[in-house]
């Protein structure tokens, strides 16, 4: 039952498709997950994790059994989602937020202030530019290493680095912004 | 220590690569210098967002929706057809190779039945070639009528073939790779 990726690919090649299964069972919420937080859309995010299950099966001749699956499937993943955003670039990217899941013992207060600063940070996630935007995600939201990042996308260490810097800053700046702008409004609203 | 490095040591917090020794450093530069404070804030506070974010459950469906896109056959074809094409390359190999050893090592074969087969089958087209011409030419129109026969059953032969090649194919789900697909 507890067989390792890499058996079940092996007879998945024998044959065995069906066994397929548990490997989406496996990586689905990963895949979905990081989809949905490099493009905010649900929907967007069910159809890659769909497409990359799919591709990726379609192409299990290709996987290399020296390398995670994990890493291998991470890679079409990140692939995908750059080559999506690619061909909708001017479309801009609708928010939803899903507050039914948020913790329903916290006070409307606090779930007040959660829900703003969730809403601030993937406002902020969302304004960075695809490149910077994947590495926050795989770094900071998915625990991947620097060496796994850059196995993945396919760059240099120093790269990686580079960017997660640069994408961290603009992601303060963003917040920054976002946080100014609060503020402002607040006044605002003060002055009436 | 000025702002540009302290910059590069909250990377490093942030990456959790920094030194005992440059944490002080860090948080003796952050207590007398407010712009770097307000920035490291900022930069905590985003990050610890970013990593609190909660995953979500991926809808139910995508399992089923990819096991009932992808064919689950896909690489069980392809070794049938494998071995299919090593069967035939091992059964053709193995007559070539038993005609070949048969003609070089019984040179008598040729030299006493081949040829003179050849000779007799050259003499009769020589010679009675002429004859026959006269003779289709006498009874052209049976002739023909044999010739319509054959073809059409050998043009139904074929059409039966393919449909047998598609039944082999669709209904017992056996494909050969590359061609043979009507
Ligand atoms: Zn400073």
């Amino acid at each position: 039952m507890n067989e390792s990726d890499k058996e079940i690919v092996d007879k998945c090649l024998e044959g065995n498709g069906h066994l397929y299964e548990i490997l989406v069972t496996r990586y689905q919420k990963k895949i979905y997950n990081i989809a949905y937080r490099f493009t905010g859309s649900k929907e967007d995010a069910l159809d890659i994790t769909q497409e990359v299950f799919i591709k990726a099966y379609n192409s299990l001749r290709k996987y290399d059994p020296n390398y995670k699956f994990s890493s291998w499937i991470l890679k079409i993943t990140t692939n995908y989602c750059l080559d999506i955003k690619k061909k909708k670039r001017v479309e801009t990217v609708e928010l939803n937020l899903d507050l039914q899941n948020n913790d329903t013992t916290v006070s409307a207060e606090n779930s007040y202030i959660y829900k703003e600063n969730q809403k601030a940070i993937y406002d902020a996630i969302n304004a960075l530019p695809e490149k910077y935007r994947i590495i926050i995600i795989l770094y900071h939201n998915q625990n991947q290493s620097y060496n796994e990042i850059s196995k993945v996308l396919n760059l240099p260490l120093t790269k990686v680095k580079n960017r997660l810097y640069r994408a961290r800053l603009m992601l303060k700046e963003e917040l920054e912004g976002i946080r100014r702008e609060e503020s402002e409004w607040i006044v605002k609203k003060l002055q009436y | 220590m000025d702002c540009k490095k302290a910059s590069i040591l909250m990377m490093m917090f942030l990456d959790n690569t920094i030194s005992e020794s440059d944490k002080l450093r860090l948080q003796n530069h952050l207590e007398e210098c407010n712009y770097c404070k307000q920035e490291f804030s900022l930069l905590l506070e985003s990050i610890n967002i970013i990593e609190s974010i909660e995953e979500i459950e991926p809808p139910s469906k995508i399992k089923d929706t990819v096991m009932s896109r992808i064919d689950t056959n896909k690489y069980k074809e392809k070794s049938k057809t494998r071995l299919w094409i090593l069967w035939i390359t091992v059964i053709f190999s193995m007559t070539t190779g038993a005609l070949a050893y048969l003609v070089f090592n019984n040179a008598v074969i040729v030299k006493e039945i081949l040829i003179p087969l050849l000779i007799k089958f050259v003499n009769f087209v020589t010679l009675t070639l002429p004859v026959l011409l006269v003779k289709i030419e006498e009874n052209f129109f049976v002739l023909m009528g044999v010739g319509m026969v054959i073809i059409s059953m050998l043009l139904s032969s074929i059409i039966i073939l393919v449909a047998l090649q598609y039944y082999v194919t669709e209904k017992l789900e056996i494909k050969f790779r590359g061609g043979f697909k009507f």
